[in-house]
């Protein structure tokens, strides 16, 4: 039932994906001020949505796990922090190539794309955390409330770059030139829905690998105590 | 050129998502021959 | 409520007795600032207006690094001989412990950047005595926040494989804001600037709420498992 569910997902997602792109590259014009280019935005932004949607997931199942001590819910909180980055990862790099053609510079340190990068930064220490740590419990509860942690600095993280921007009066250009035109959003929402699907098959595979990996360690315990 | 750039945005995308694809495929091929290696060896030590 | 207090005293009395019997982390402490400043000296050749500029920045840099130094030992001096299990064990509530080694680690990293603070001026002819009490302050505020996250973490990783690599992994991305409004101030108050630094201070007072509280509940679990 399972991987029917994720074949499902992961085949609406790529068909909405599919037919998006069909739409975006022939069946639109250029956006006003910025030419082709600012079609970048179905990918960025979405992914920027998709991204901080399944961090949410992945604090609510460390949350979950510390509640009730459940291995499930550190398993859904690991696969959600990586589809998570992954999606965050995209949002760098087309972030870094649509500033590259606006403003001919390759990074910025606005808002947008530095808050994502320190949201990368703290659940990539978080990533990097879990192989070091053999036990089980410990690593489920380490990562837990590493998660925890990283999701109470993103706020102040936005609060100070926001205001260190302003400081050091150099607001370092924002991508969004304000206000979508109403025919940009269907393919818009269409592109955060579908991307919102490809991550949840993304994180339904995860898990069921996190599953095997228990079963792994059960056997492992059951040889060692014949 | 603008479009150029477009289509190495979209391309880049693409091919975050595939190599993440291909991380967890490869990681679940590593976890499926440990757990049959394992079980294998289970049956042996219960005979 | 009272006990728990008590106890939160008694194991900070107990970490800086340990600590300025032997002064190893604090003298490692204040040596390695004492080089960072003395590279920074060298990395940059600017002139003595400009200096300014990037004063507060520098300080805080070293700050961090040599306070980190000193946090993140704060649990794992209590793993030889097992006392991190003797102390767990004890009726004391797991905030307490906490609290008193956070307040033990604060102490310290303060001893650390007061001592920082004449030397950095001497090296890179800061004026720093006019501004000193609100210095203090940005100083005692922002030095809380690296040590409370940096005691959790200490805690956190106690068992964990390359410790001593993966803390600053984890822990400085946690405390850009602390450090930027941090930075900030400490350059508007060594310029001598009457800018309002109100939402700086904000930040980092916001900062110091929440991880504080964010802690002290979660340090239960953390030292359970």
């Amino acid at each position: 039932m399972r991987e029917k569910a994720i074949y499902i997902l992961g085949l609406l997602g790529t068909l909405l994906i599919v037919g998006n792109l069909y739409h975006i590259f022939l069946g639109m014009p250029g956006e006003a001020m910025q030419g082709q280019i600012g079609k970048m935005i179905f990918v960025h932004v979405p992914a920027a949505i998709a991204g901080f949607t399944f961090y949410g997931v992945a604090v609510i199942g460390s949350i979950g796990f510390l509640l009730t001590k459940d291995f499930k819910y550190d398993s859904l909180a690991v696969s959600s922090v990586e589809v998570a980055q992954v999606f965050a990862l995209i949002n760098l790099v087309t972030g870094s190539m649509w500033g590259h053609i606006i403003w001919g510079i390759w990074w910025t340190w606005d808002l947008r794309l530095t808050s994502q990068f320190m949201c990368f930064m703290l659940y990539l220490g978080y990533l990097l955390m879990r192989p070091a740590v053999a036990e089980a419990t410990q690593r489920a509860t380490m990562s837990a409330i590493l998660a925890i942690f990283a999701a109470a600095d993103i706020p102040l993280v936005i609060m100070a770059i926001r205001l260190h921007n302003v400081r050091t009066q150099h607001p370092a250009p924002v991508l969004e030139t304000g206000g979508l035109a109403p025919s940009w959003w269907p393919p818009f929402l269409i592109a955060i829905v579908a991307f919102w699907l490809i991550g949840t098959a993304l994180v339904l595979v995860r898990l069921r690998q996190e599953t095997v990996r228990r079963e792994i360690d059960s056997i492992r315990r059951e040889l060692h105590a014949i | 050129m603008n479009l150029d750039f477009l289509y190495y945005g979209y391309a880049a995308a693409w091919i975050i998502v595939l190599g993440f694809i291909f991380l967890l495929v490869k990681r679940g091929q590593k976890i499926d021959h440990e757990i049959a290696r394992l079980k294998s060896q289970l049956e042996d030590k219960e005979k | 409520m009272k006990q728990g207090l008590a106890a939160a005293w008694l194991i900070a009395r107990k970490d800086l007795r340990t600590e300025f019997r032997t002064r190893d982390t604090i003298n490692a402490s204040v040596s390695f600032a004492l080089v960072v400043l003395m590279l920074f000296s060298f990395a940059f050749d600017l002139g003595r207006e400009e200096f300014y500029d990037i004063s507060g920045g520098l300080l805080w840099l070293v700050y961090t690094f040599a306070g980190a130094l000193i946090v993140n030992r704060s649990f794992v001096r209590e793993v030889p001989n097992d006392c991190i299990d003797i102390l767990i064990a004890s009726p004391m509530p797991a905030w307490a412990l906490f609290l008193g080694k956070v307040v033990a680690g604060f102490t310290l990293l303060m001893i650390v950047e007061l001592v920082s603070l004449p030397v950095f001026g001497l090296f890179n002819n800061i004026i720093w005595l006019p501004t000193f009490w609100p210095q203090l302050g940005v100083m005692l505020l922002a030095s809380w926040g690296i040590a409370v996250t940096g005691v959790a973490f200490s805690a956190i990783t106690v068992n964990v494989r390359l410790r001593e690599l993966m803390l600053p992994v984890l822990h400085y991305p946690l405390l850009v804001p602390l450090l930027i409004g941090a930075m900030q101030i400490s350059t508007v108050l060594l310029k001598g600037q009457a800018t309002d630094i109100f939402q700086e201070l904000r930040i980092v007072i916001v900062f110091d709420l929440i991880f504080t509280s964010l802690a002290l509940y979660l340090i239960e679990f953390i030292l359970v498992s």
